[in-house]
């Protein structure tokens, strides 16, 4: 199956003024996966996926998604772009029943019983102002309005922000849901691990405005191995190996999280003298925060101001 | 898009309402207030003010119509881009699948449809109201209306201004603010007192454009420039200039006022002016110093009282009464073009107010308590309805009229017309006026025709009776001055602009003294007074370094009778700052961030002819990105170029830092 | 049959999901040809990627544990032969050390081990045709 990539990118670029915010992204999204796009607070996922939907130009560099240039997106390619904004922000003073006839009259495929579902699965009054909605009841509207015109490629900005545990379930389920469609594409960014681990096929890590990781879940989970070494005494500084995430000294141990663990870093670690070495299982939610994290040696915060009894 | 629009109309609902409901109030305040001045009117209370008499004139609806409109329009405007001021929400209307000048026309054409309601319906009424027989006792046309109609087209303007202030993603945010300034001299435009209908409304129009092509430039860009088309950023460049242009006005303006040397004429300039006795003067006016009073031989007048030089104050007291006949039809006529005159009040009795009304050259009468025309009143004489037959009266003066061969006076109390002066033979009448030697009391009228000026008594008598500036052909206007004597005048012809610079300044002023039983008794000719006009002082070259050159077309557009010269010296000295100091620093700057050689050509041409303002918009508009070292030739580079402009080096990917996990992405699928 | 997973575990989701079932076979609550629930209907019921379960769906099929029978779905199937007696005792290793290390830790005594050991073999019955040296 050779055909065209959904998202496509080349040194996609985003300045704003002497700041980065996306630095020479390429990233290749094919059709019909899952991938969820990591990264901390402001390292730049929201502003890719504005520029990506045409909302924002780019500083330089090119995306081209569902084959049209993102700079000059057509209507017809939107009409086949479902968007969740991370705020589900809509017009406040429209109900819920026009918010879907608003939206039905702009897609000529609009399928009504997806609507009903998602709008009766969060118990929504047709007649309630959006104004009077809470959070997640605003969450479950979009997520109708964005549903009903049957989207090929669905992107969302953050979806679970602020969704209570039920709104959250629902969201999630509904991801599951759209994978029947063998050709249907989701590219959502979060920061709830334990989803990325449910849903994902694929996750792209932005590591400030810098894409340092894209491959399949299992790829990323086999790549991150957890080292535990065990000394006598006070355990040595973590050594200066490539691909070294976090390190972890405690009394008597020192437990590296690290990444292309191969024989040569093994040899690196056996010249430190450890007492014991063994590898560790590692939860992908742990790997994806070591991997997120500060370089370096870990400390905990507030561990320095502890005052001592 | 009919979606969009009906989305647009219920959401800026209550805004509609509003301004309808304050429309409504300014109308019904304006008849109200017509209503009861006409029924102080009608019991005595009040007497009449000429130009109040047509409500569709009154101060009131004019500035409130002014105000509203301009008002309304620009929050208007920008509430519809104020609604989706969340950043998700501008980004789910722009998701719409539909192009983004379908977004710009559903907001325009529900907004404008507001505005044509809200403001345009009451309006509309109130002029209906006014143009209904029986409501309003004066004189109605429908061209009366025209100064509300370029009002109501001022506040489109500033809708669309209004939209681009909320629009606009600008890091200065008072240039957000700019398009107001257009759409300000749009708003000027309906005044600028020479222009005729299709001038003011070409003007209009072009403005208005210019704001709509910028707001749909914005929405295809989201407020910044670089993403538009071609005409946004026209568009955009323009409002902002002009914007600019205003905001540098009015610090000039407040800058000067602190030197008021620069803008004061320190000129001074003489006057031939006469006493009562018939003595000829010398008037020395100007340099912000009290006039200097010396006669021919230019010794000063002593004032015998004070042994100084005589005081104005005690000058006028010896001053004759002097008055101006204007000779040249076209310049006397009422028809001034804007704001055209329709009607000028004439008399009232204590049931009907008369008027003269340009467009059938007649007085018309209307009764106070029906507001009926009750008929008009020609050189024939009354008539019911509005033709009557028979000449026009060319121009109302104060007690009389006249017609191309005679000269009227009317008995409005009893709806008669008795000819005062009819002239002989094939005259015809070129001007003539009506004097008042103190006050109130009609004392004379002077009529000029071509062969003959006469002095004649309100009964008609010919007080005397002298040949028309025989010797001095196209002088085109002639001073009577009154002396002490009754019946003694003497009469001035003093040449006109245009011939006198022809023949080089020295066209001498012609006076002659005449009585009623000697007739011409003395003639005398008077030199030039002041040297030929300096067209250049100081301090319109001062000025002109400060005007945008483009500024100087402007001059051709003008349309007055004369051609109008071109002051080349000064366009040059305009051109001088902008080819100096604008164009260089433009192309300094364009260097600098690499534009392509047609880009750096145009902003060239164009801080040429915009001088300042069009600098000022330059580095508004443009969005300068930052330069950072280029890893391959340490020359600073633009961070928005994939190839360095020195040595064509791509920009370093980023440093790897060995935690890289990179994989193909290949569907594995169930 | 009850199969749940938990995210954040150092187990992959298919990992956990191929454990219980082959725990579900091995304690005797999934027969010869019960069915399983489809790709589709498992990755919605445990709100799981149904790649993920077509992983897990795959491995036990390579194990012999199941197999795909056309337009019917996913049934039990007999084992088949795939583990050597090597490959079983590897397999096996690791979950004795647990028992006895845990065993040992509790001060639990080799004979009261063993005694405990040979209850559970008598509470778990032979499976029907289960030895290894069946086809």
């Amino acid at each position: 199956m050779n055909e065209q990539p959904v998202i496509q990118t080349r040194g996609l670029t985003k300045y704003f003024g002497a700041r980065p915010a996306v630095y020479d992204l390429n990233l290749e999204v094919p059709r019909g996966c899952v991938l969820a796009f990591l990264g901390r607070n402001g390292s730049g996922k929201t502003t890719t996926i504005r520029m990506l939907l045409g909302l924002l130009e780019p500083t330089r560099g090119e995306g081209s998604i569902l084959g049209h240039d993102i700079r000059a997106l057509p209507p017809e390619a939107r009409a086949r772009i479902g968007y969740l904004t991370e705020e589900h922000q809509l017009y406040g003073w429209m109900s819920v029943q026009e918010c879907g006839g608003f939206q039905s009259q702009f897609y000529p495929r609009w399928n009504e019983k997806i609507f009903r579902g998602v709008i009766g699965h969060f118990s929504l009054k047709p007649a309630a102002r959006v104004k009077d909605l809470s959070r997640g009841e605003r969450a479950g509207l979009c997520l109708g309005l964005m549903l009903a015109p049957e989207p090929e490629l669905l992107i969302l900005d953050d979806p679970a922000m602020g969704l209570d545990p039920v709104a959250h379930r629902s969201l999630v389920e509904s991801m599951i849901y759209l994978t029947r469609r063998s050709d249907r594409t989701i590219f959502f960014s979060s920061h709830q691990l334990a989803d990325v681990e449910r849903v994902a096929d694929y996750i792209a890590i932005l590591d400030r405005s810098v894409l340092r990781a894209c491959c399949s879940l299992e790829t990323f989970r086999n790549s991150v191995r957890q080292v535990r070494l065990q000394f006598p005494g006070a355990p040595p500084p973590a050594p200066k190996i490539p691909g070294l995430l976090q390190a972890f000294r405690t009394e008597g141990e020192l437990r590296l999280v690290c990444v292309h663990y191969n024989e040569a870093v093994e040899r690196a670690l056996r010249t430190l003298a450890p007492a014991q070495m063994e590898q560790m299982p590692i939860s992908l939610e742990e790997a994806f925060l070591s991997y997120l994290g500060e370089r370096g040696e870990k400390s905990f915060i507030l561990s320095e101001t502890e005052v001592q009894p | 898009m009919k979606i969009l629009i009906r989305k647009e109309l219920r959401e800026n609902l209550k805004l509609a309402v509003l301004g309808f409901v304050v429309f409504t109030v300014l109308v019904v305040w304006s008849w109200r207030d017509y209503a009861v001045m006409m029924k102080d009117v009608l019991l005595g209370l009040r007497s009449l003010e000429g130009f109040r008499l047509q409500p569709v004139h009154s101060g009131l609806i004019l500035a409130g119509t002014g105000w509203l409109c301009v008002i309304f329009g620009a929050v208007l405007g920008w509430m519809q881009i104020f609604n989706e001021r969340h950043r998700d929400l501008w980004a789910f209307l722009v998701h719409r699948p539909v192009s983004r000048t379908q977004i710009f026309f559903g907001k325009v054409i529900a907004g404008l449809g507001i505005y044509i309601v809200a403001a345009g319906l009451p309006l509309v009424c109130f002029v209906v109201w006014a143009g209904i027989p029986g409501h309003v006792a004066a004189p109605f046309q429908w061209a009366m209306a025209l100064q509300i109609a370029w009002l109501f087209l001022a506040g489109i303007a500033f809708y669309f201004a209004g939209m681009l202030t909320g629009l606009r993603q600008a890091r200065w945010y008072a240039s957000r603010t700019f398009g107001l300034g257009l759409a300000f001299m749009i708003l000027l435009a309906n005044a600028v007192p020479n222009w005729r209908f299709w001038q003011i409304l070409v003007a209009m129009l072009i403005g208005i454009a210019i704001l709509a092509a910028a707001v749909w430039g914005g929405f295809h860009s989201d407020g910044h420039y670089k993403g538009q088309p071609a005409l946004g950023k026209l568009g955009l460049t323009a409002s902002i200039t002009v914007g600019a242009g205003v905001v540098a006005f009015i610090v000039f303006a407040l800058l000067a006022s602190l030197f008021p040397n620069l803008l004061f004429n320190n000129d001074r300039w003489t006057m031939y002016v006469m006493t009562k006795d018939g003595t000829i003067y010398k008037e020395i006016q100007g340099g912000r110093r009290p006039p200097e009073f010396v006669d021919l031989d230019g010794k000063p007048l002593i004032d015998a009282k004070t042994g100084r030089m005589i005081e104005l104050e005690e000058f006028i007291r010896r001053a004759c009464n002097t008055i101006s006949i204007q000779m040249d039809r076209e310049k006397a006529s009422l028809r001034r073009r804007n704001p055209p005159i329709f009607f000028s009040f004439w008399q009232a009795t204590p049931d009907t107010i008369w008027y003269y009304w340009n467009r059938y050259g007649r007085l018309v009468g209307y009764d106070i308590a029906t507001r009926r025309c009750i008929g008009s009143l020609g050189p024939n004489g009354f008539a019911n309805d509005l033709s009557g037959g028979g000449d026009r009266f060319n121009a109302p003066d104060s007690r009389t009229l006249q017609t191309a061969t005679a000269i009227y006076q009317t008995d409005v109390q009893n709806r008669a017309t008795r000819t005062l002066f009819t002239t002989e033979k094939d005259e015809t009448i070129l001007g003539a006026t009506d004097v008042f030697l103190n006050g109130n009391d009609w004392d004379h009228t002077v009529v000029a025709t071509k062969r003959y000026i006469r002095l004649l008594t309100p009964e008609g008598k010919v007080v005397w009776k002298t040949p028309n500036e025989q010797d001095y052909p196209d002088y085109g206007r002639v001073r009577v001055s009154f002396l002490e004597k009754p019946g003694q005048c003497a009469l001035w012809f003093a040449p006109p602009y245009g011939p006198n610079k022809k023949a080089g300044w020295k066209l001498p002023t012609h006076v002659a003294w005449i009585d009623s039983e000697q007739g011409l008794f003395k003639s005398m000719d008077l030199p030039n007074l002041n040297p030929p006009w300096n067209q250049y002082p100081l301090r319109a070259k001062v000025l002109s370094l400060l005007i945008p050159p483009a500024l100087w077309a402007g001059v051709y557009w003008d349309d007055r009778p004369e051609p109008p010269e071109m002051p080349w010296k000064l366009v040059l000295i305009s051109l001088a700052p902008a080819a100096v100091v604008w164009v260089p620093l433009g192309l300094w700057l364009a260097r600098r961030h690499n534009f392509d050689v047609r880009a750096r050509l145009g902003w060239a041409v164009f801080h040429l002819l915009c001088g300042l303002p069009g600098f000022l918009a330059f580095l508004s508009v443009q969005e300068w990105p930052v330069r950072t070292l280029c890893s391959n030739c340490e020359k600073l580079r633009s961070i928005d170029r994939e190839k360095c402009e020195h040595c064509g080096a791509d920009f370093a990917p980023p440093e790897k830092n060995g935690t890289e996990i990179f994989a193909p992405l290949e569907i594995t699928r169930a | 049959m009850n199969l749940s997973i938990n995210t954040g575990s150092n187990t992959p989701i298919y990992k956990q999901i191929t454990d219980q079932v082959r725990m579900a076979v091995a304690a005797g609550k999934l027969a010869v040809d019960d069915p399983l629930p489809s790709i589709r209907a498992l990755a919605e019921r445990l709100v799981v990627n149904p790649n993920t379960v077509a992983r897990a769906y795959a491995d036990l099929a390579r194990e012999g544990l199941i197999e795909s029978r056309s337009g019917r779905g996913v049934f039990v199937t007999r084992k088949r032969k795939m583990f050597t007696r090597e490959e079983g005792w590897r397999r096996l290793e690791p979950l004795l050390d647990a028992v006895i290390g845990e065993a040992m830790v509790l001060d639990f005594t080799p004979p009261e081990l063993r005694e405990a050991f040979e209850k559970k073999l008598g509470q778990w019955k032979p499976r029907k045709g289960g030895s290894r040296n069946d086809e």
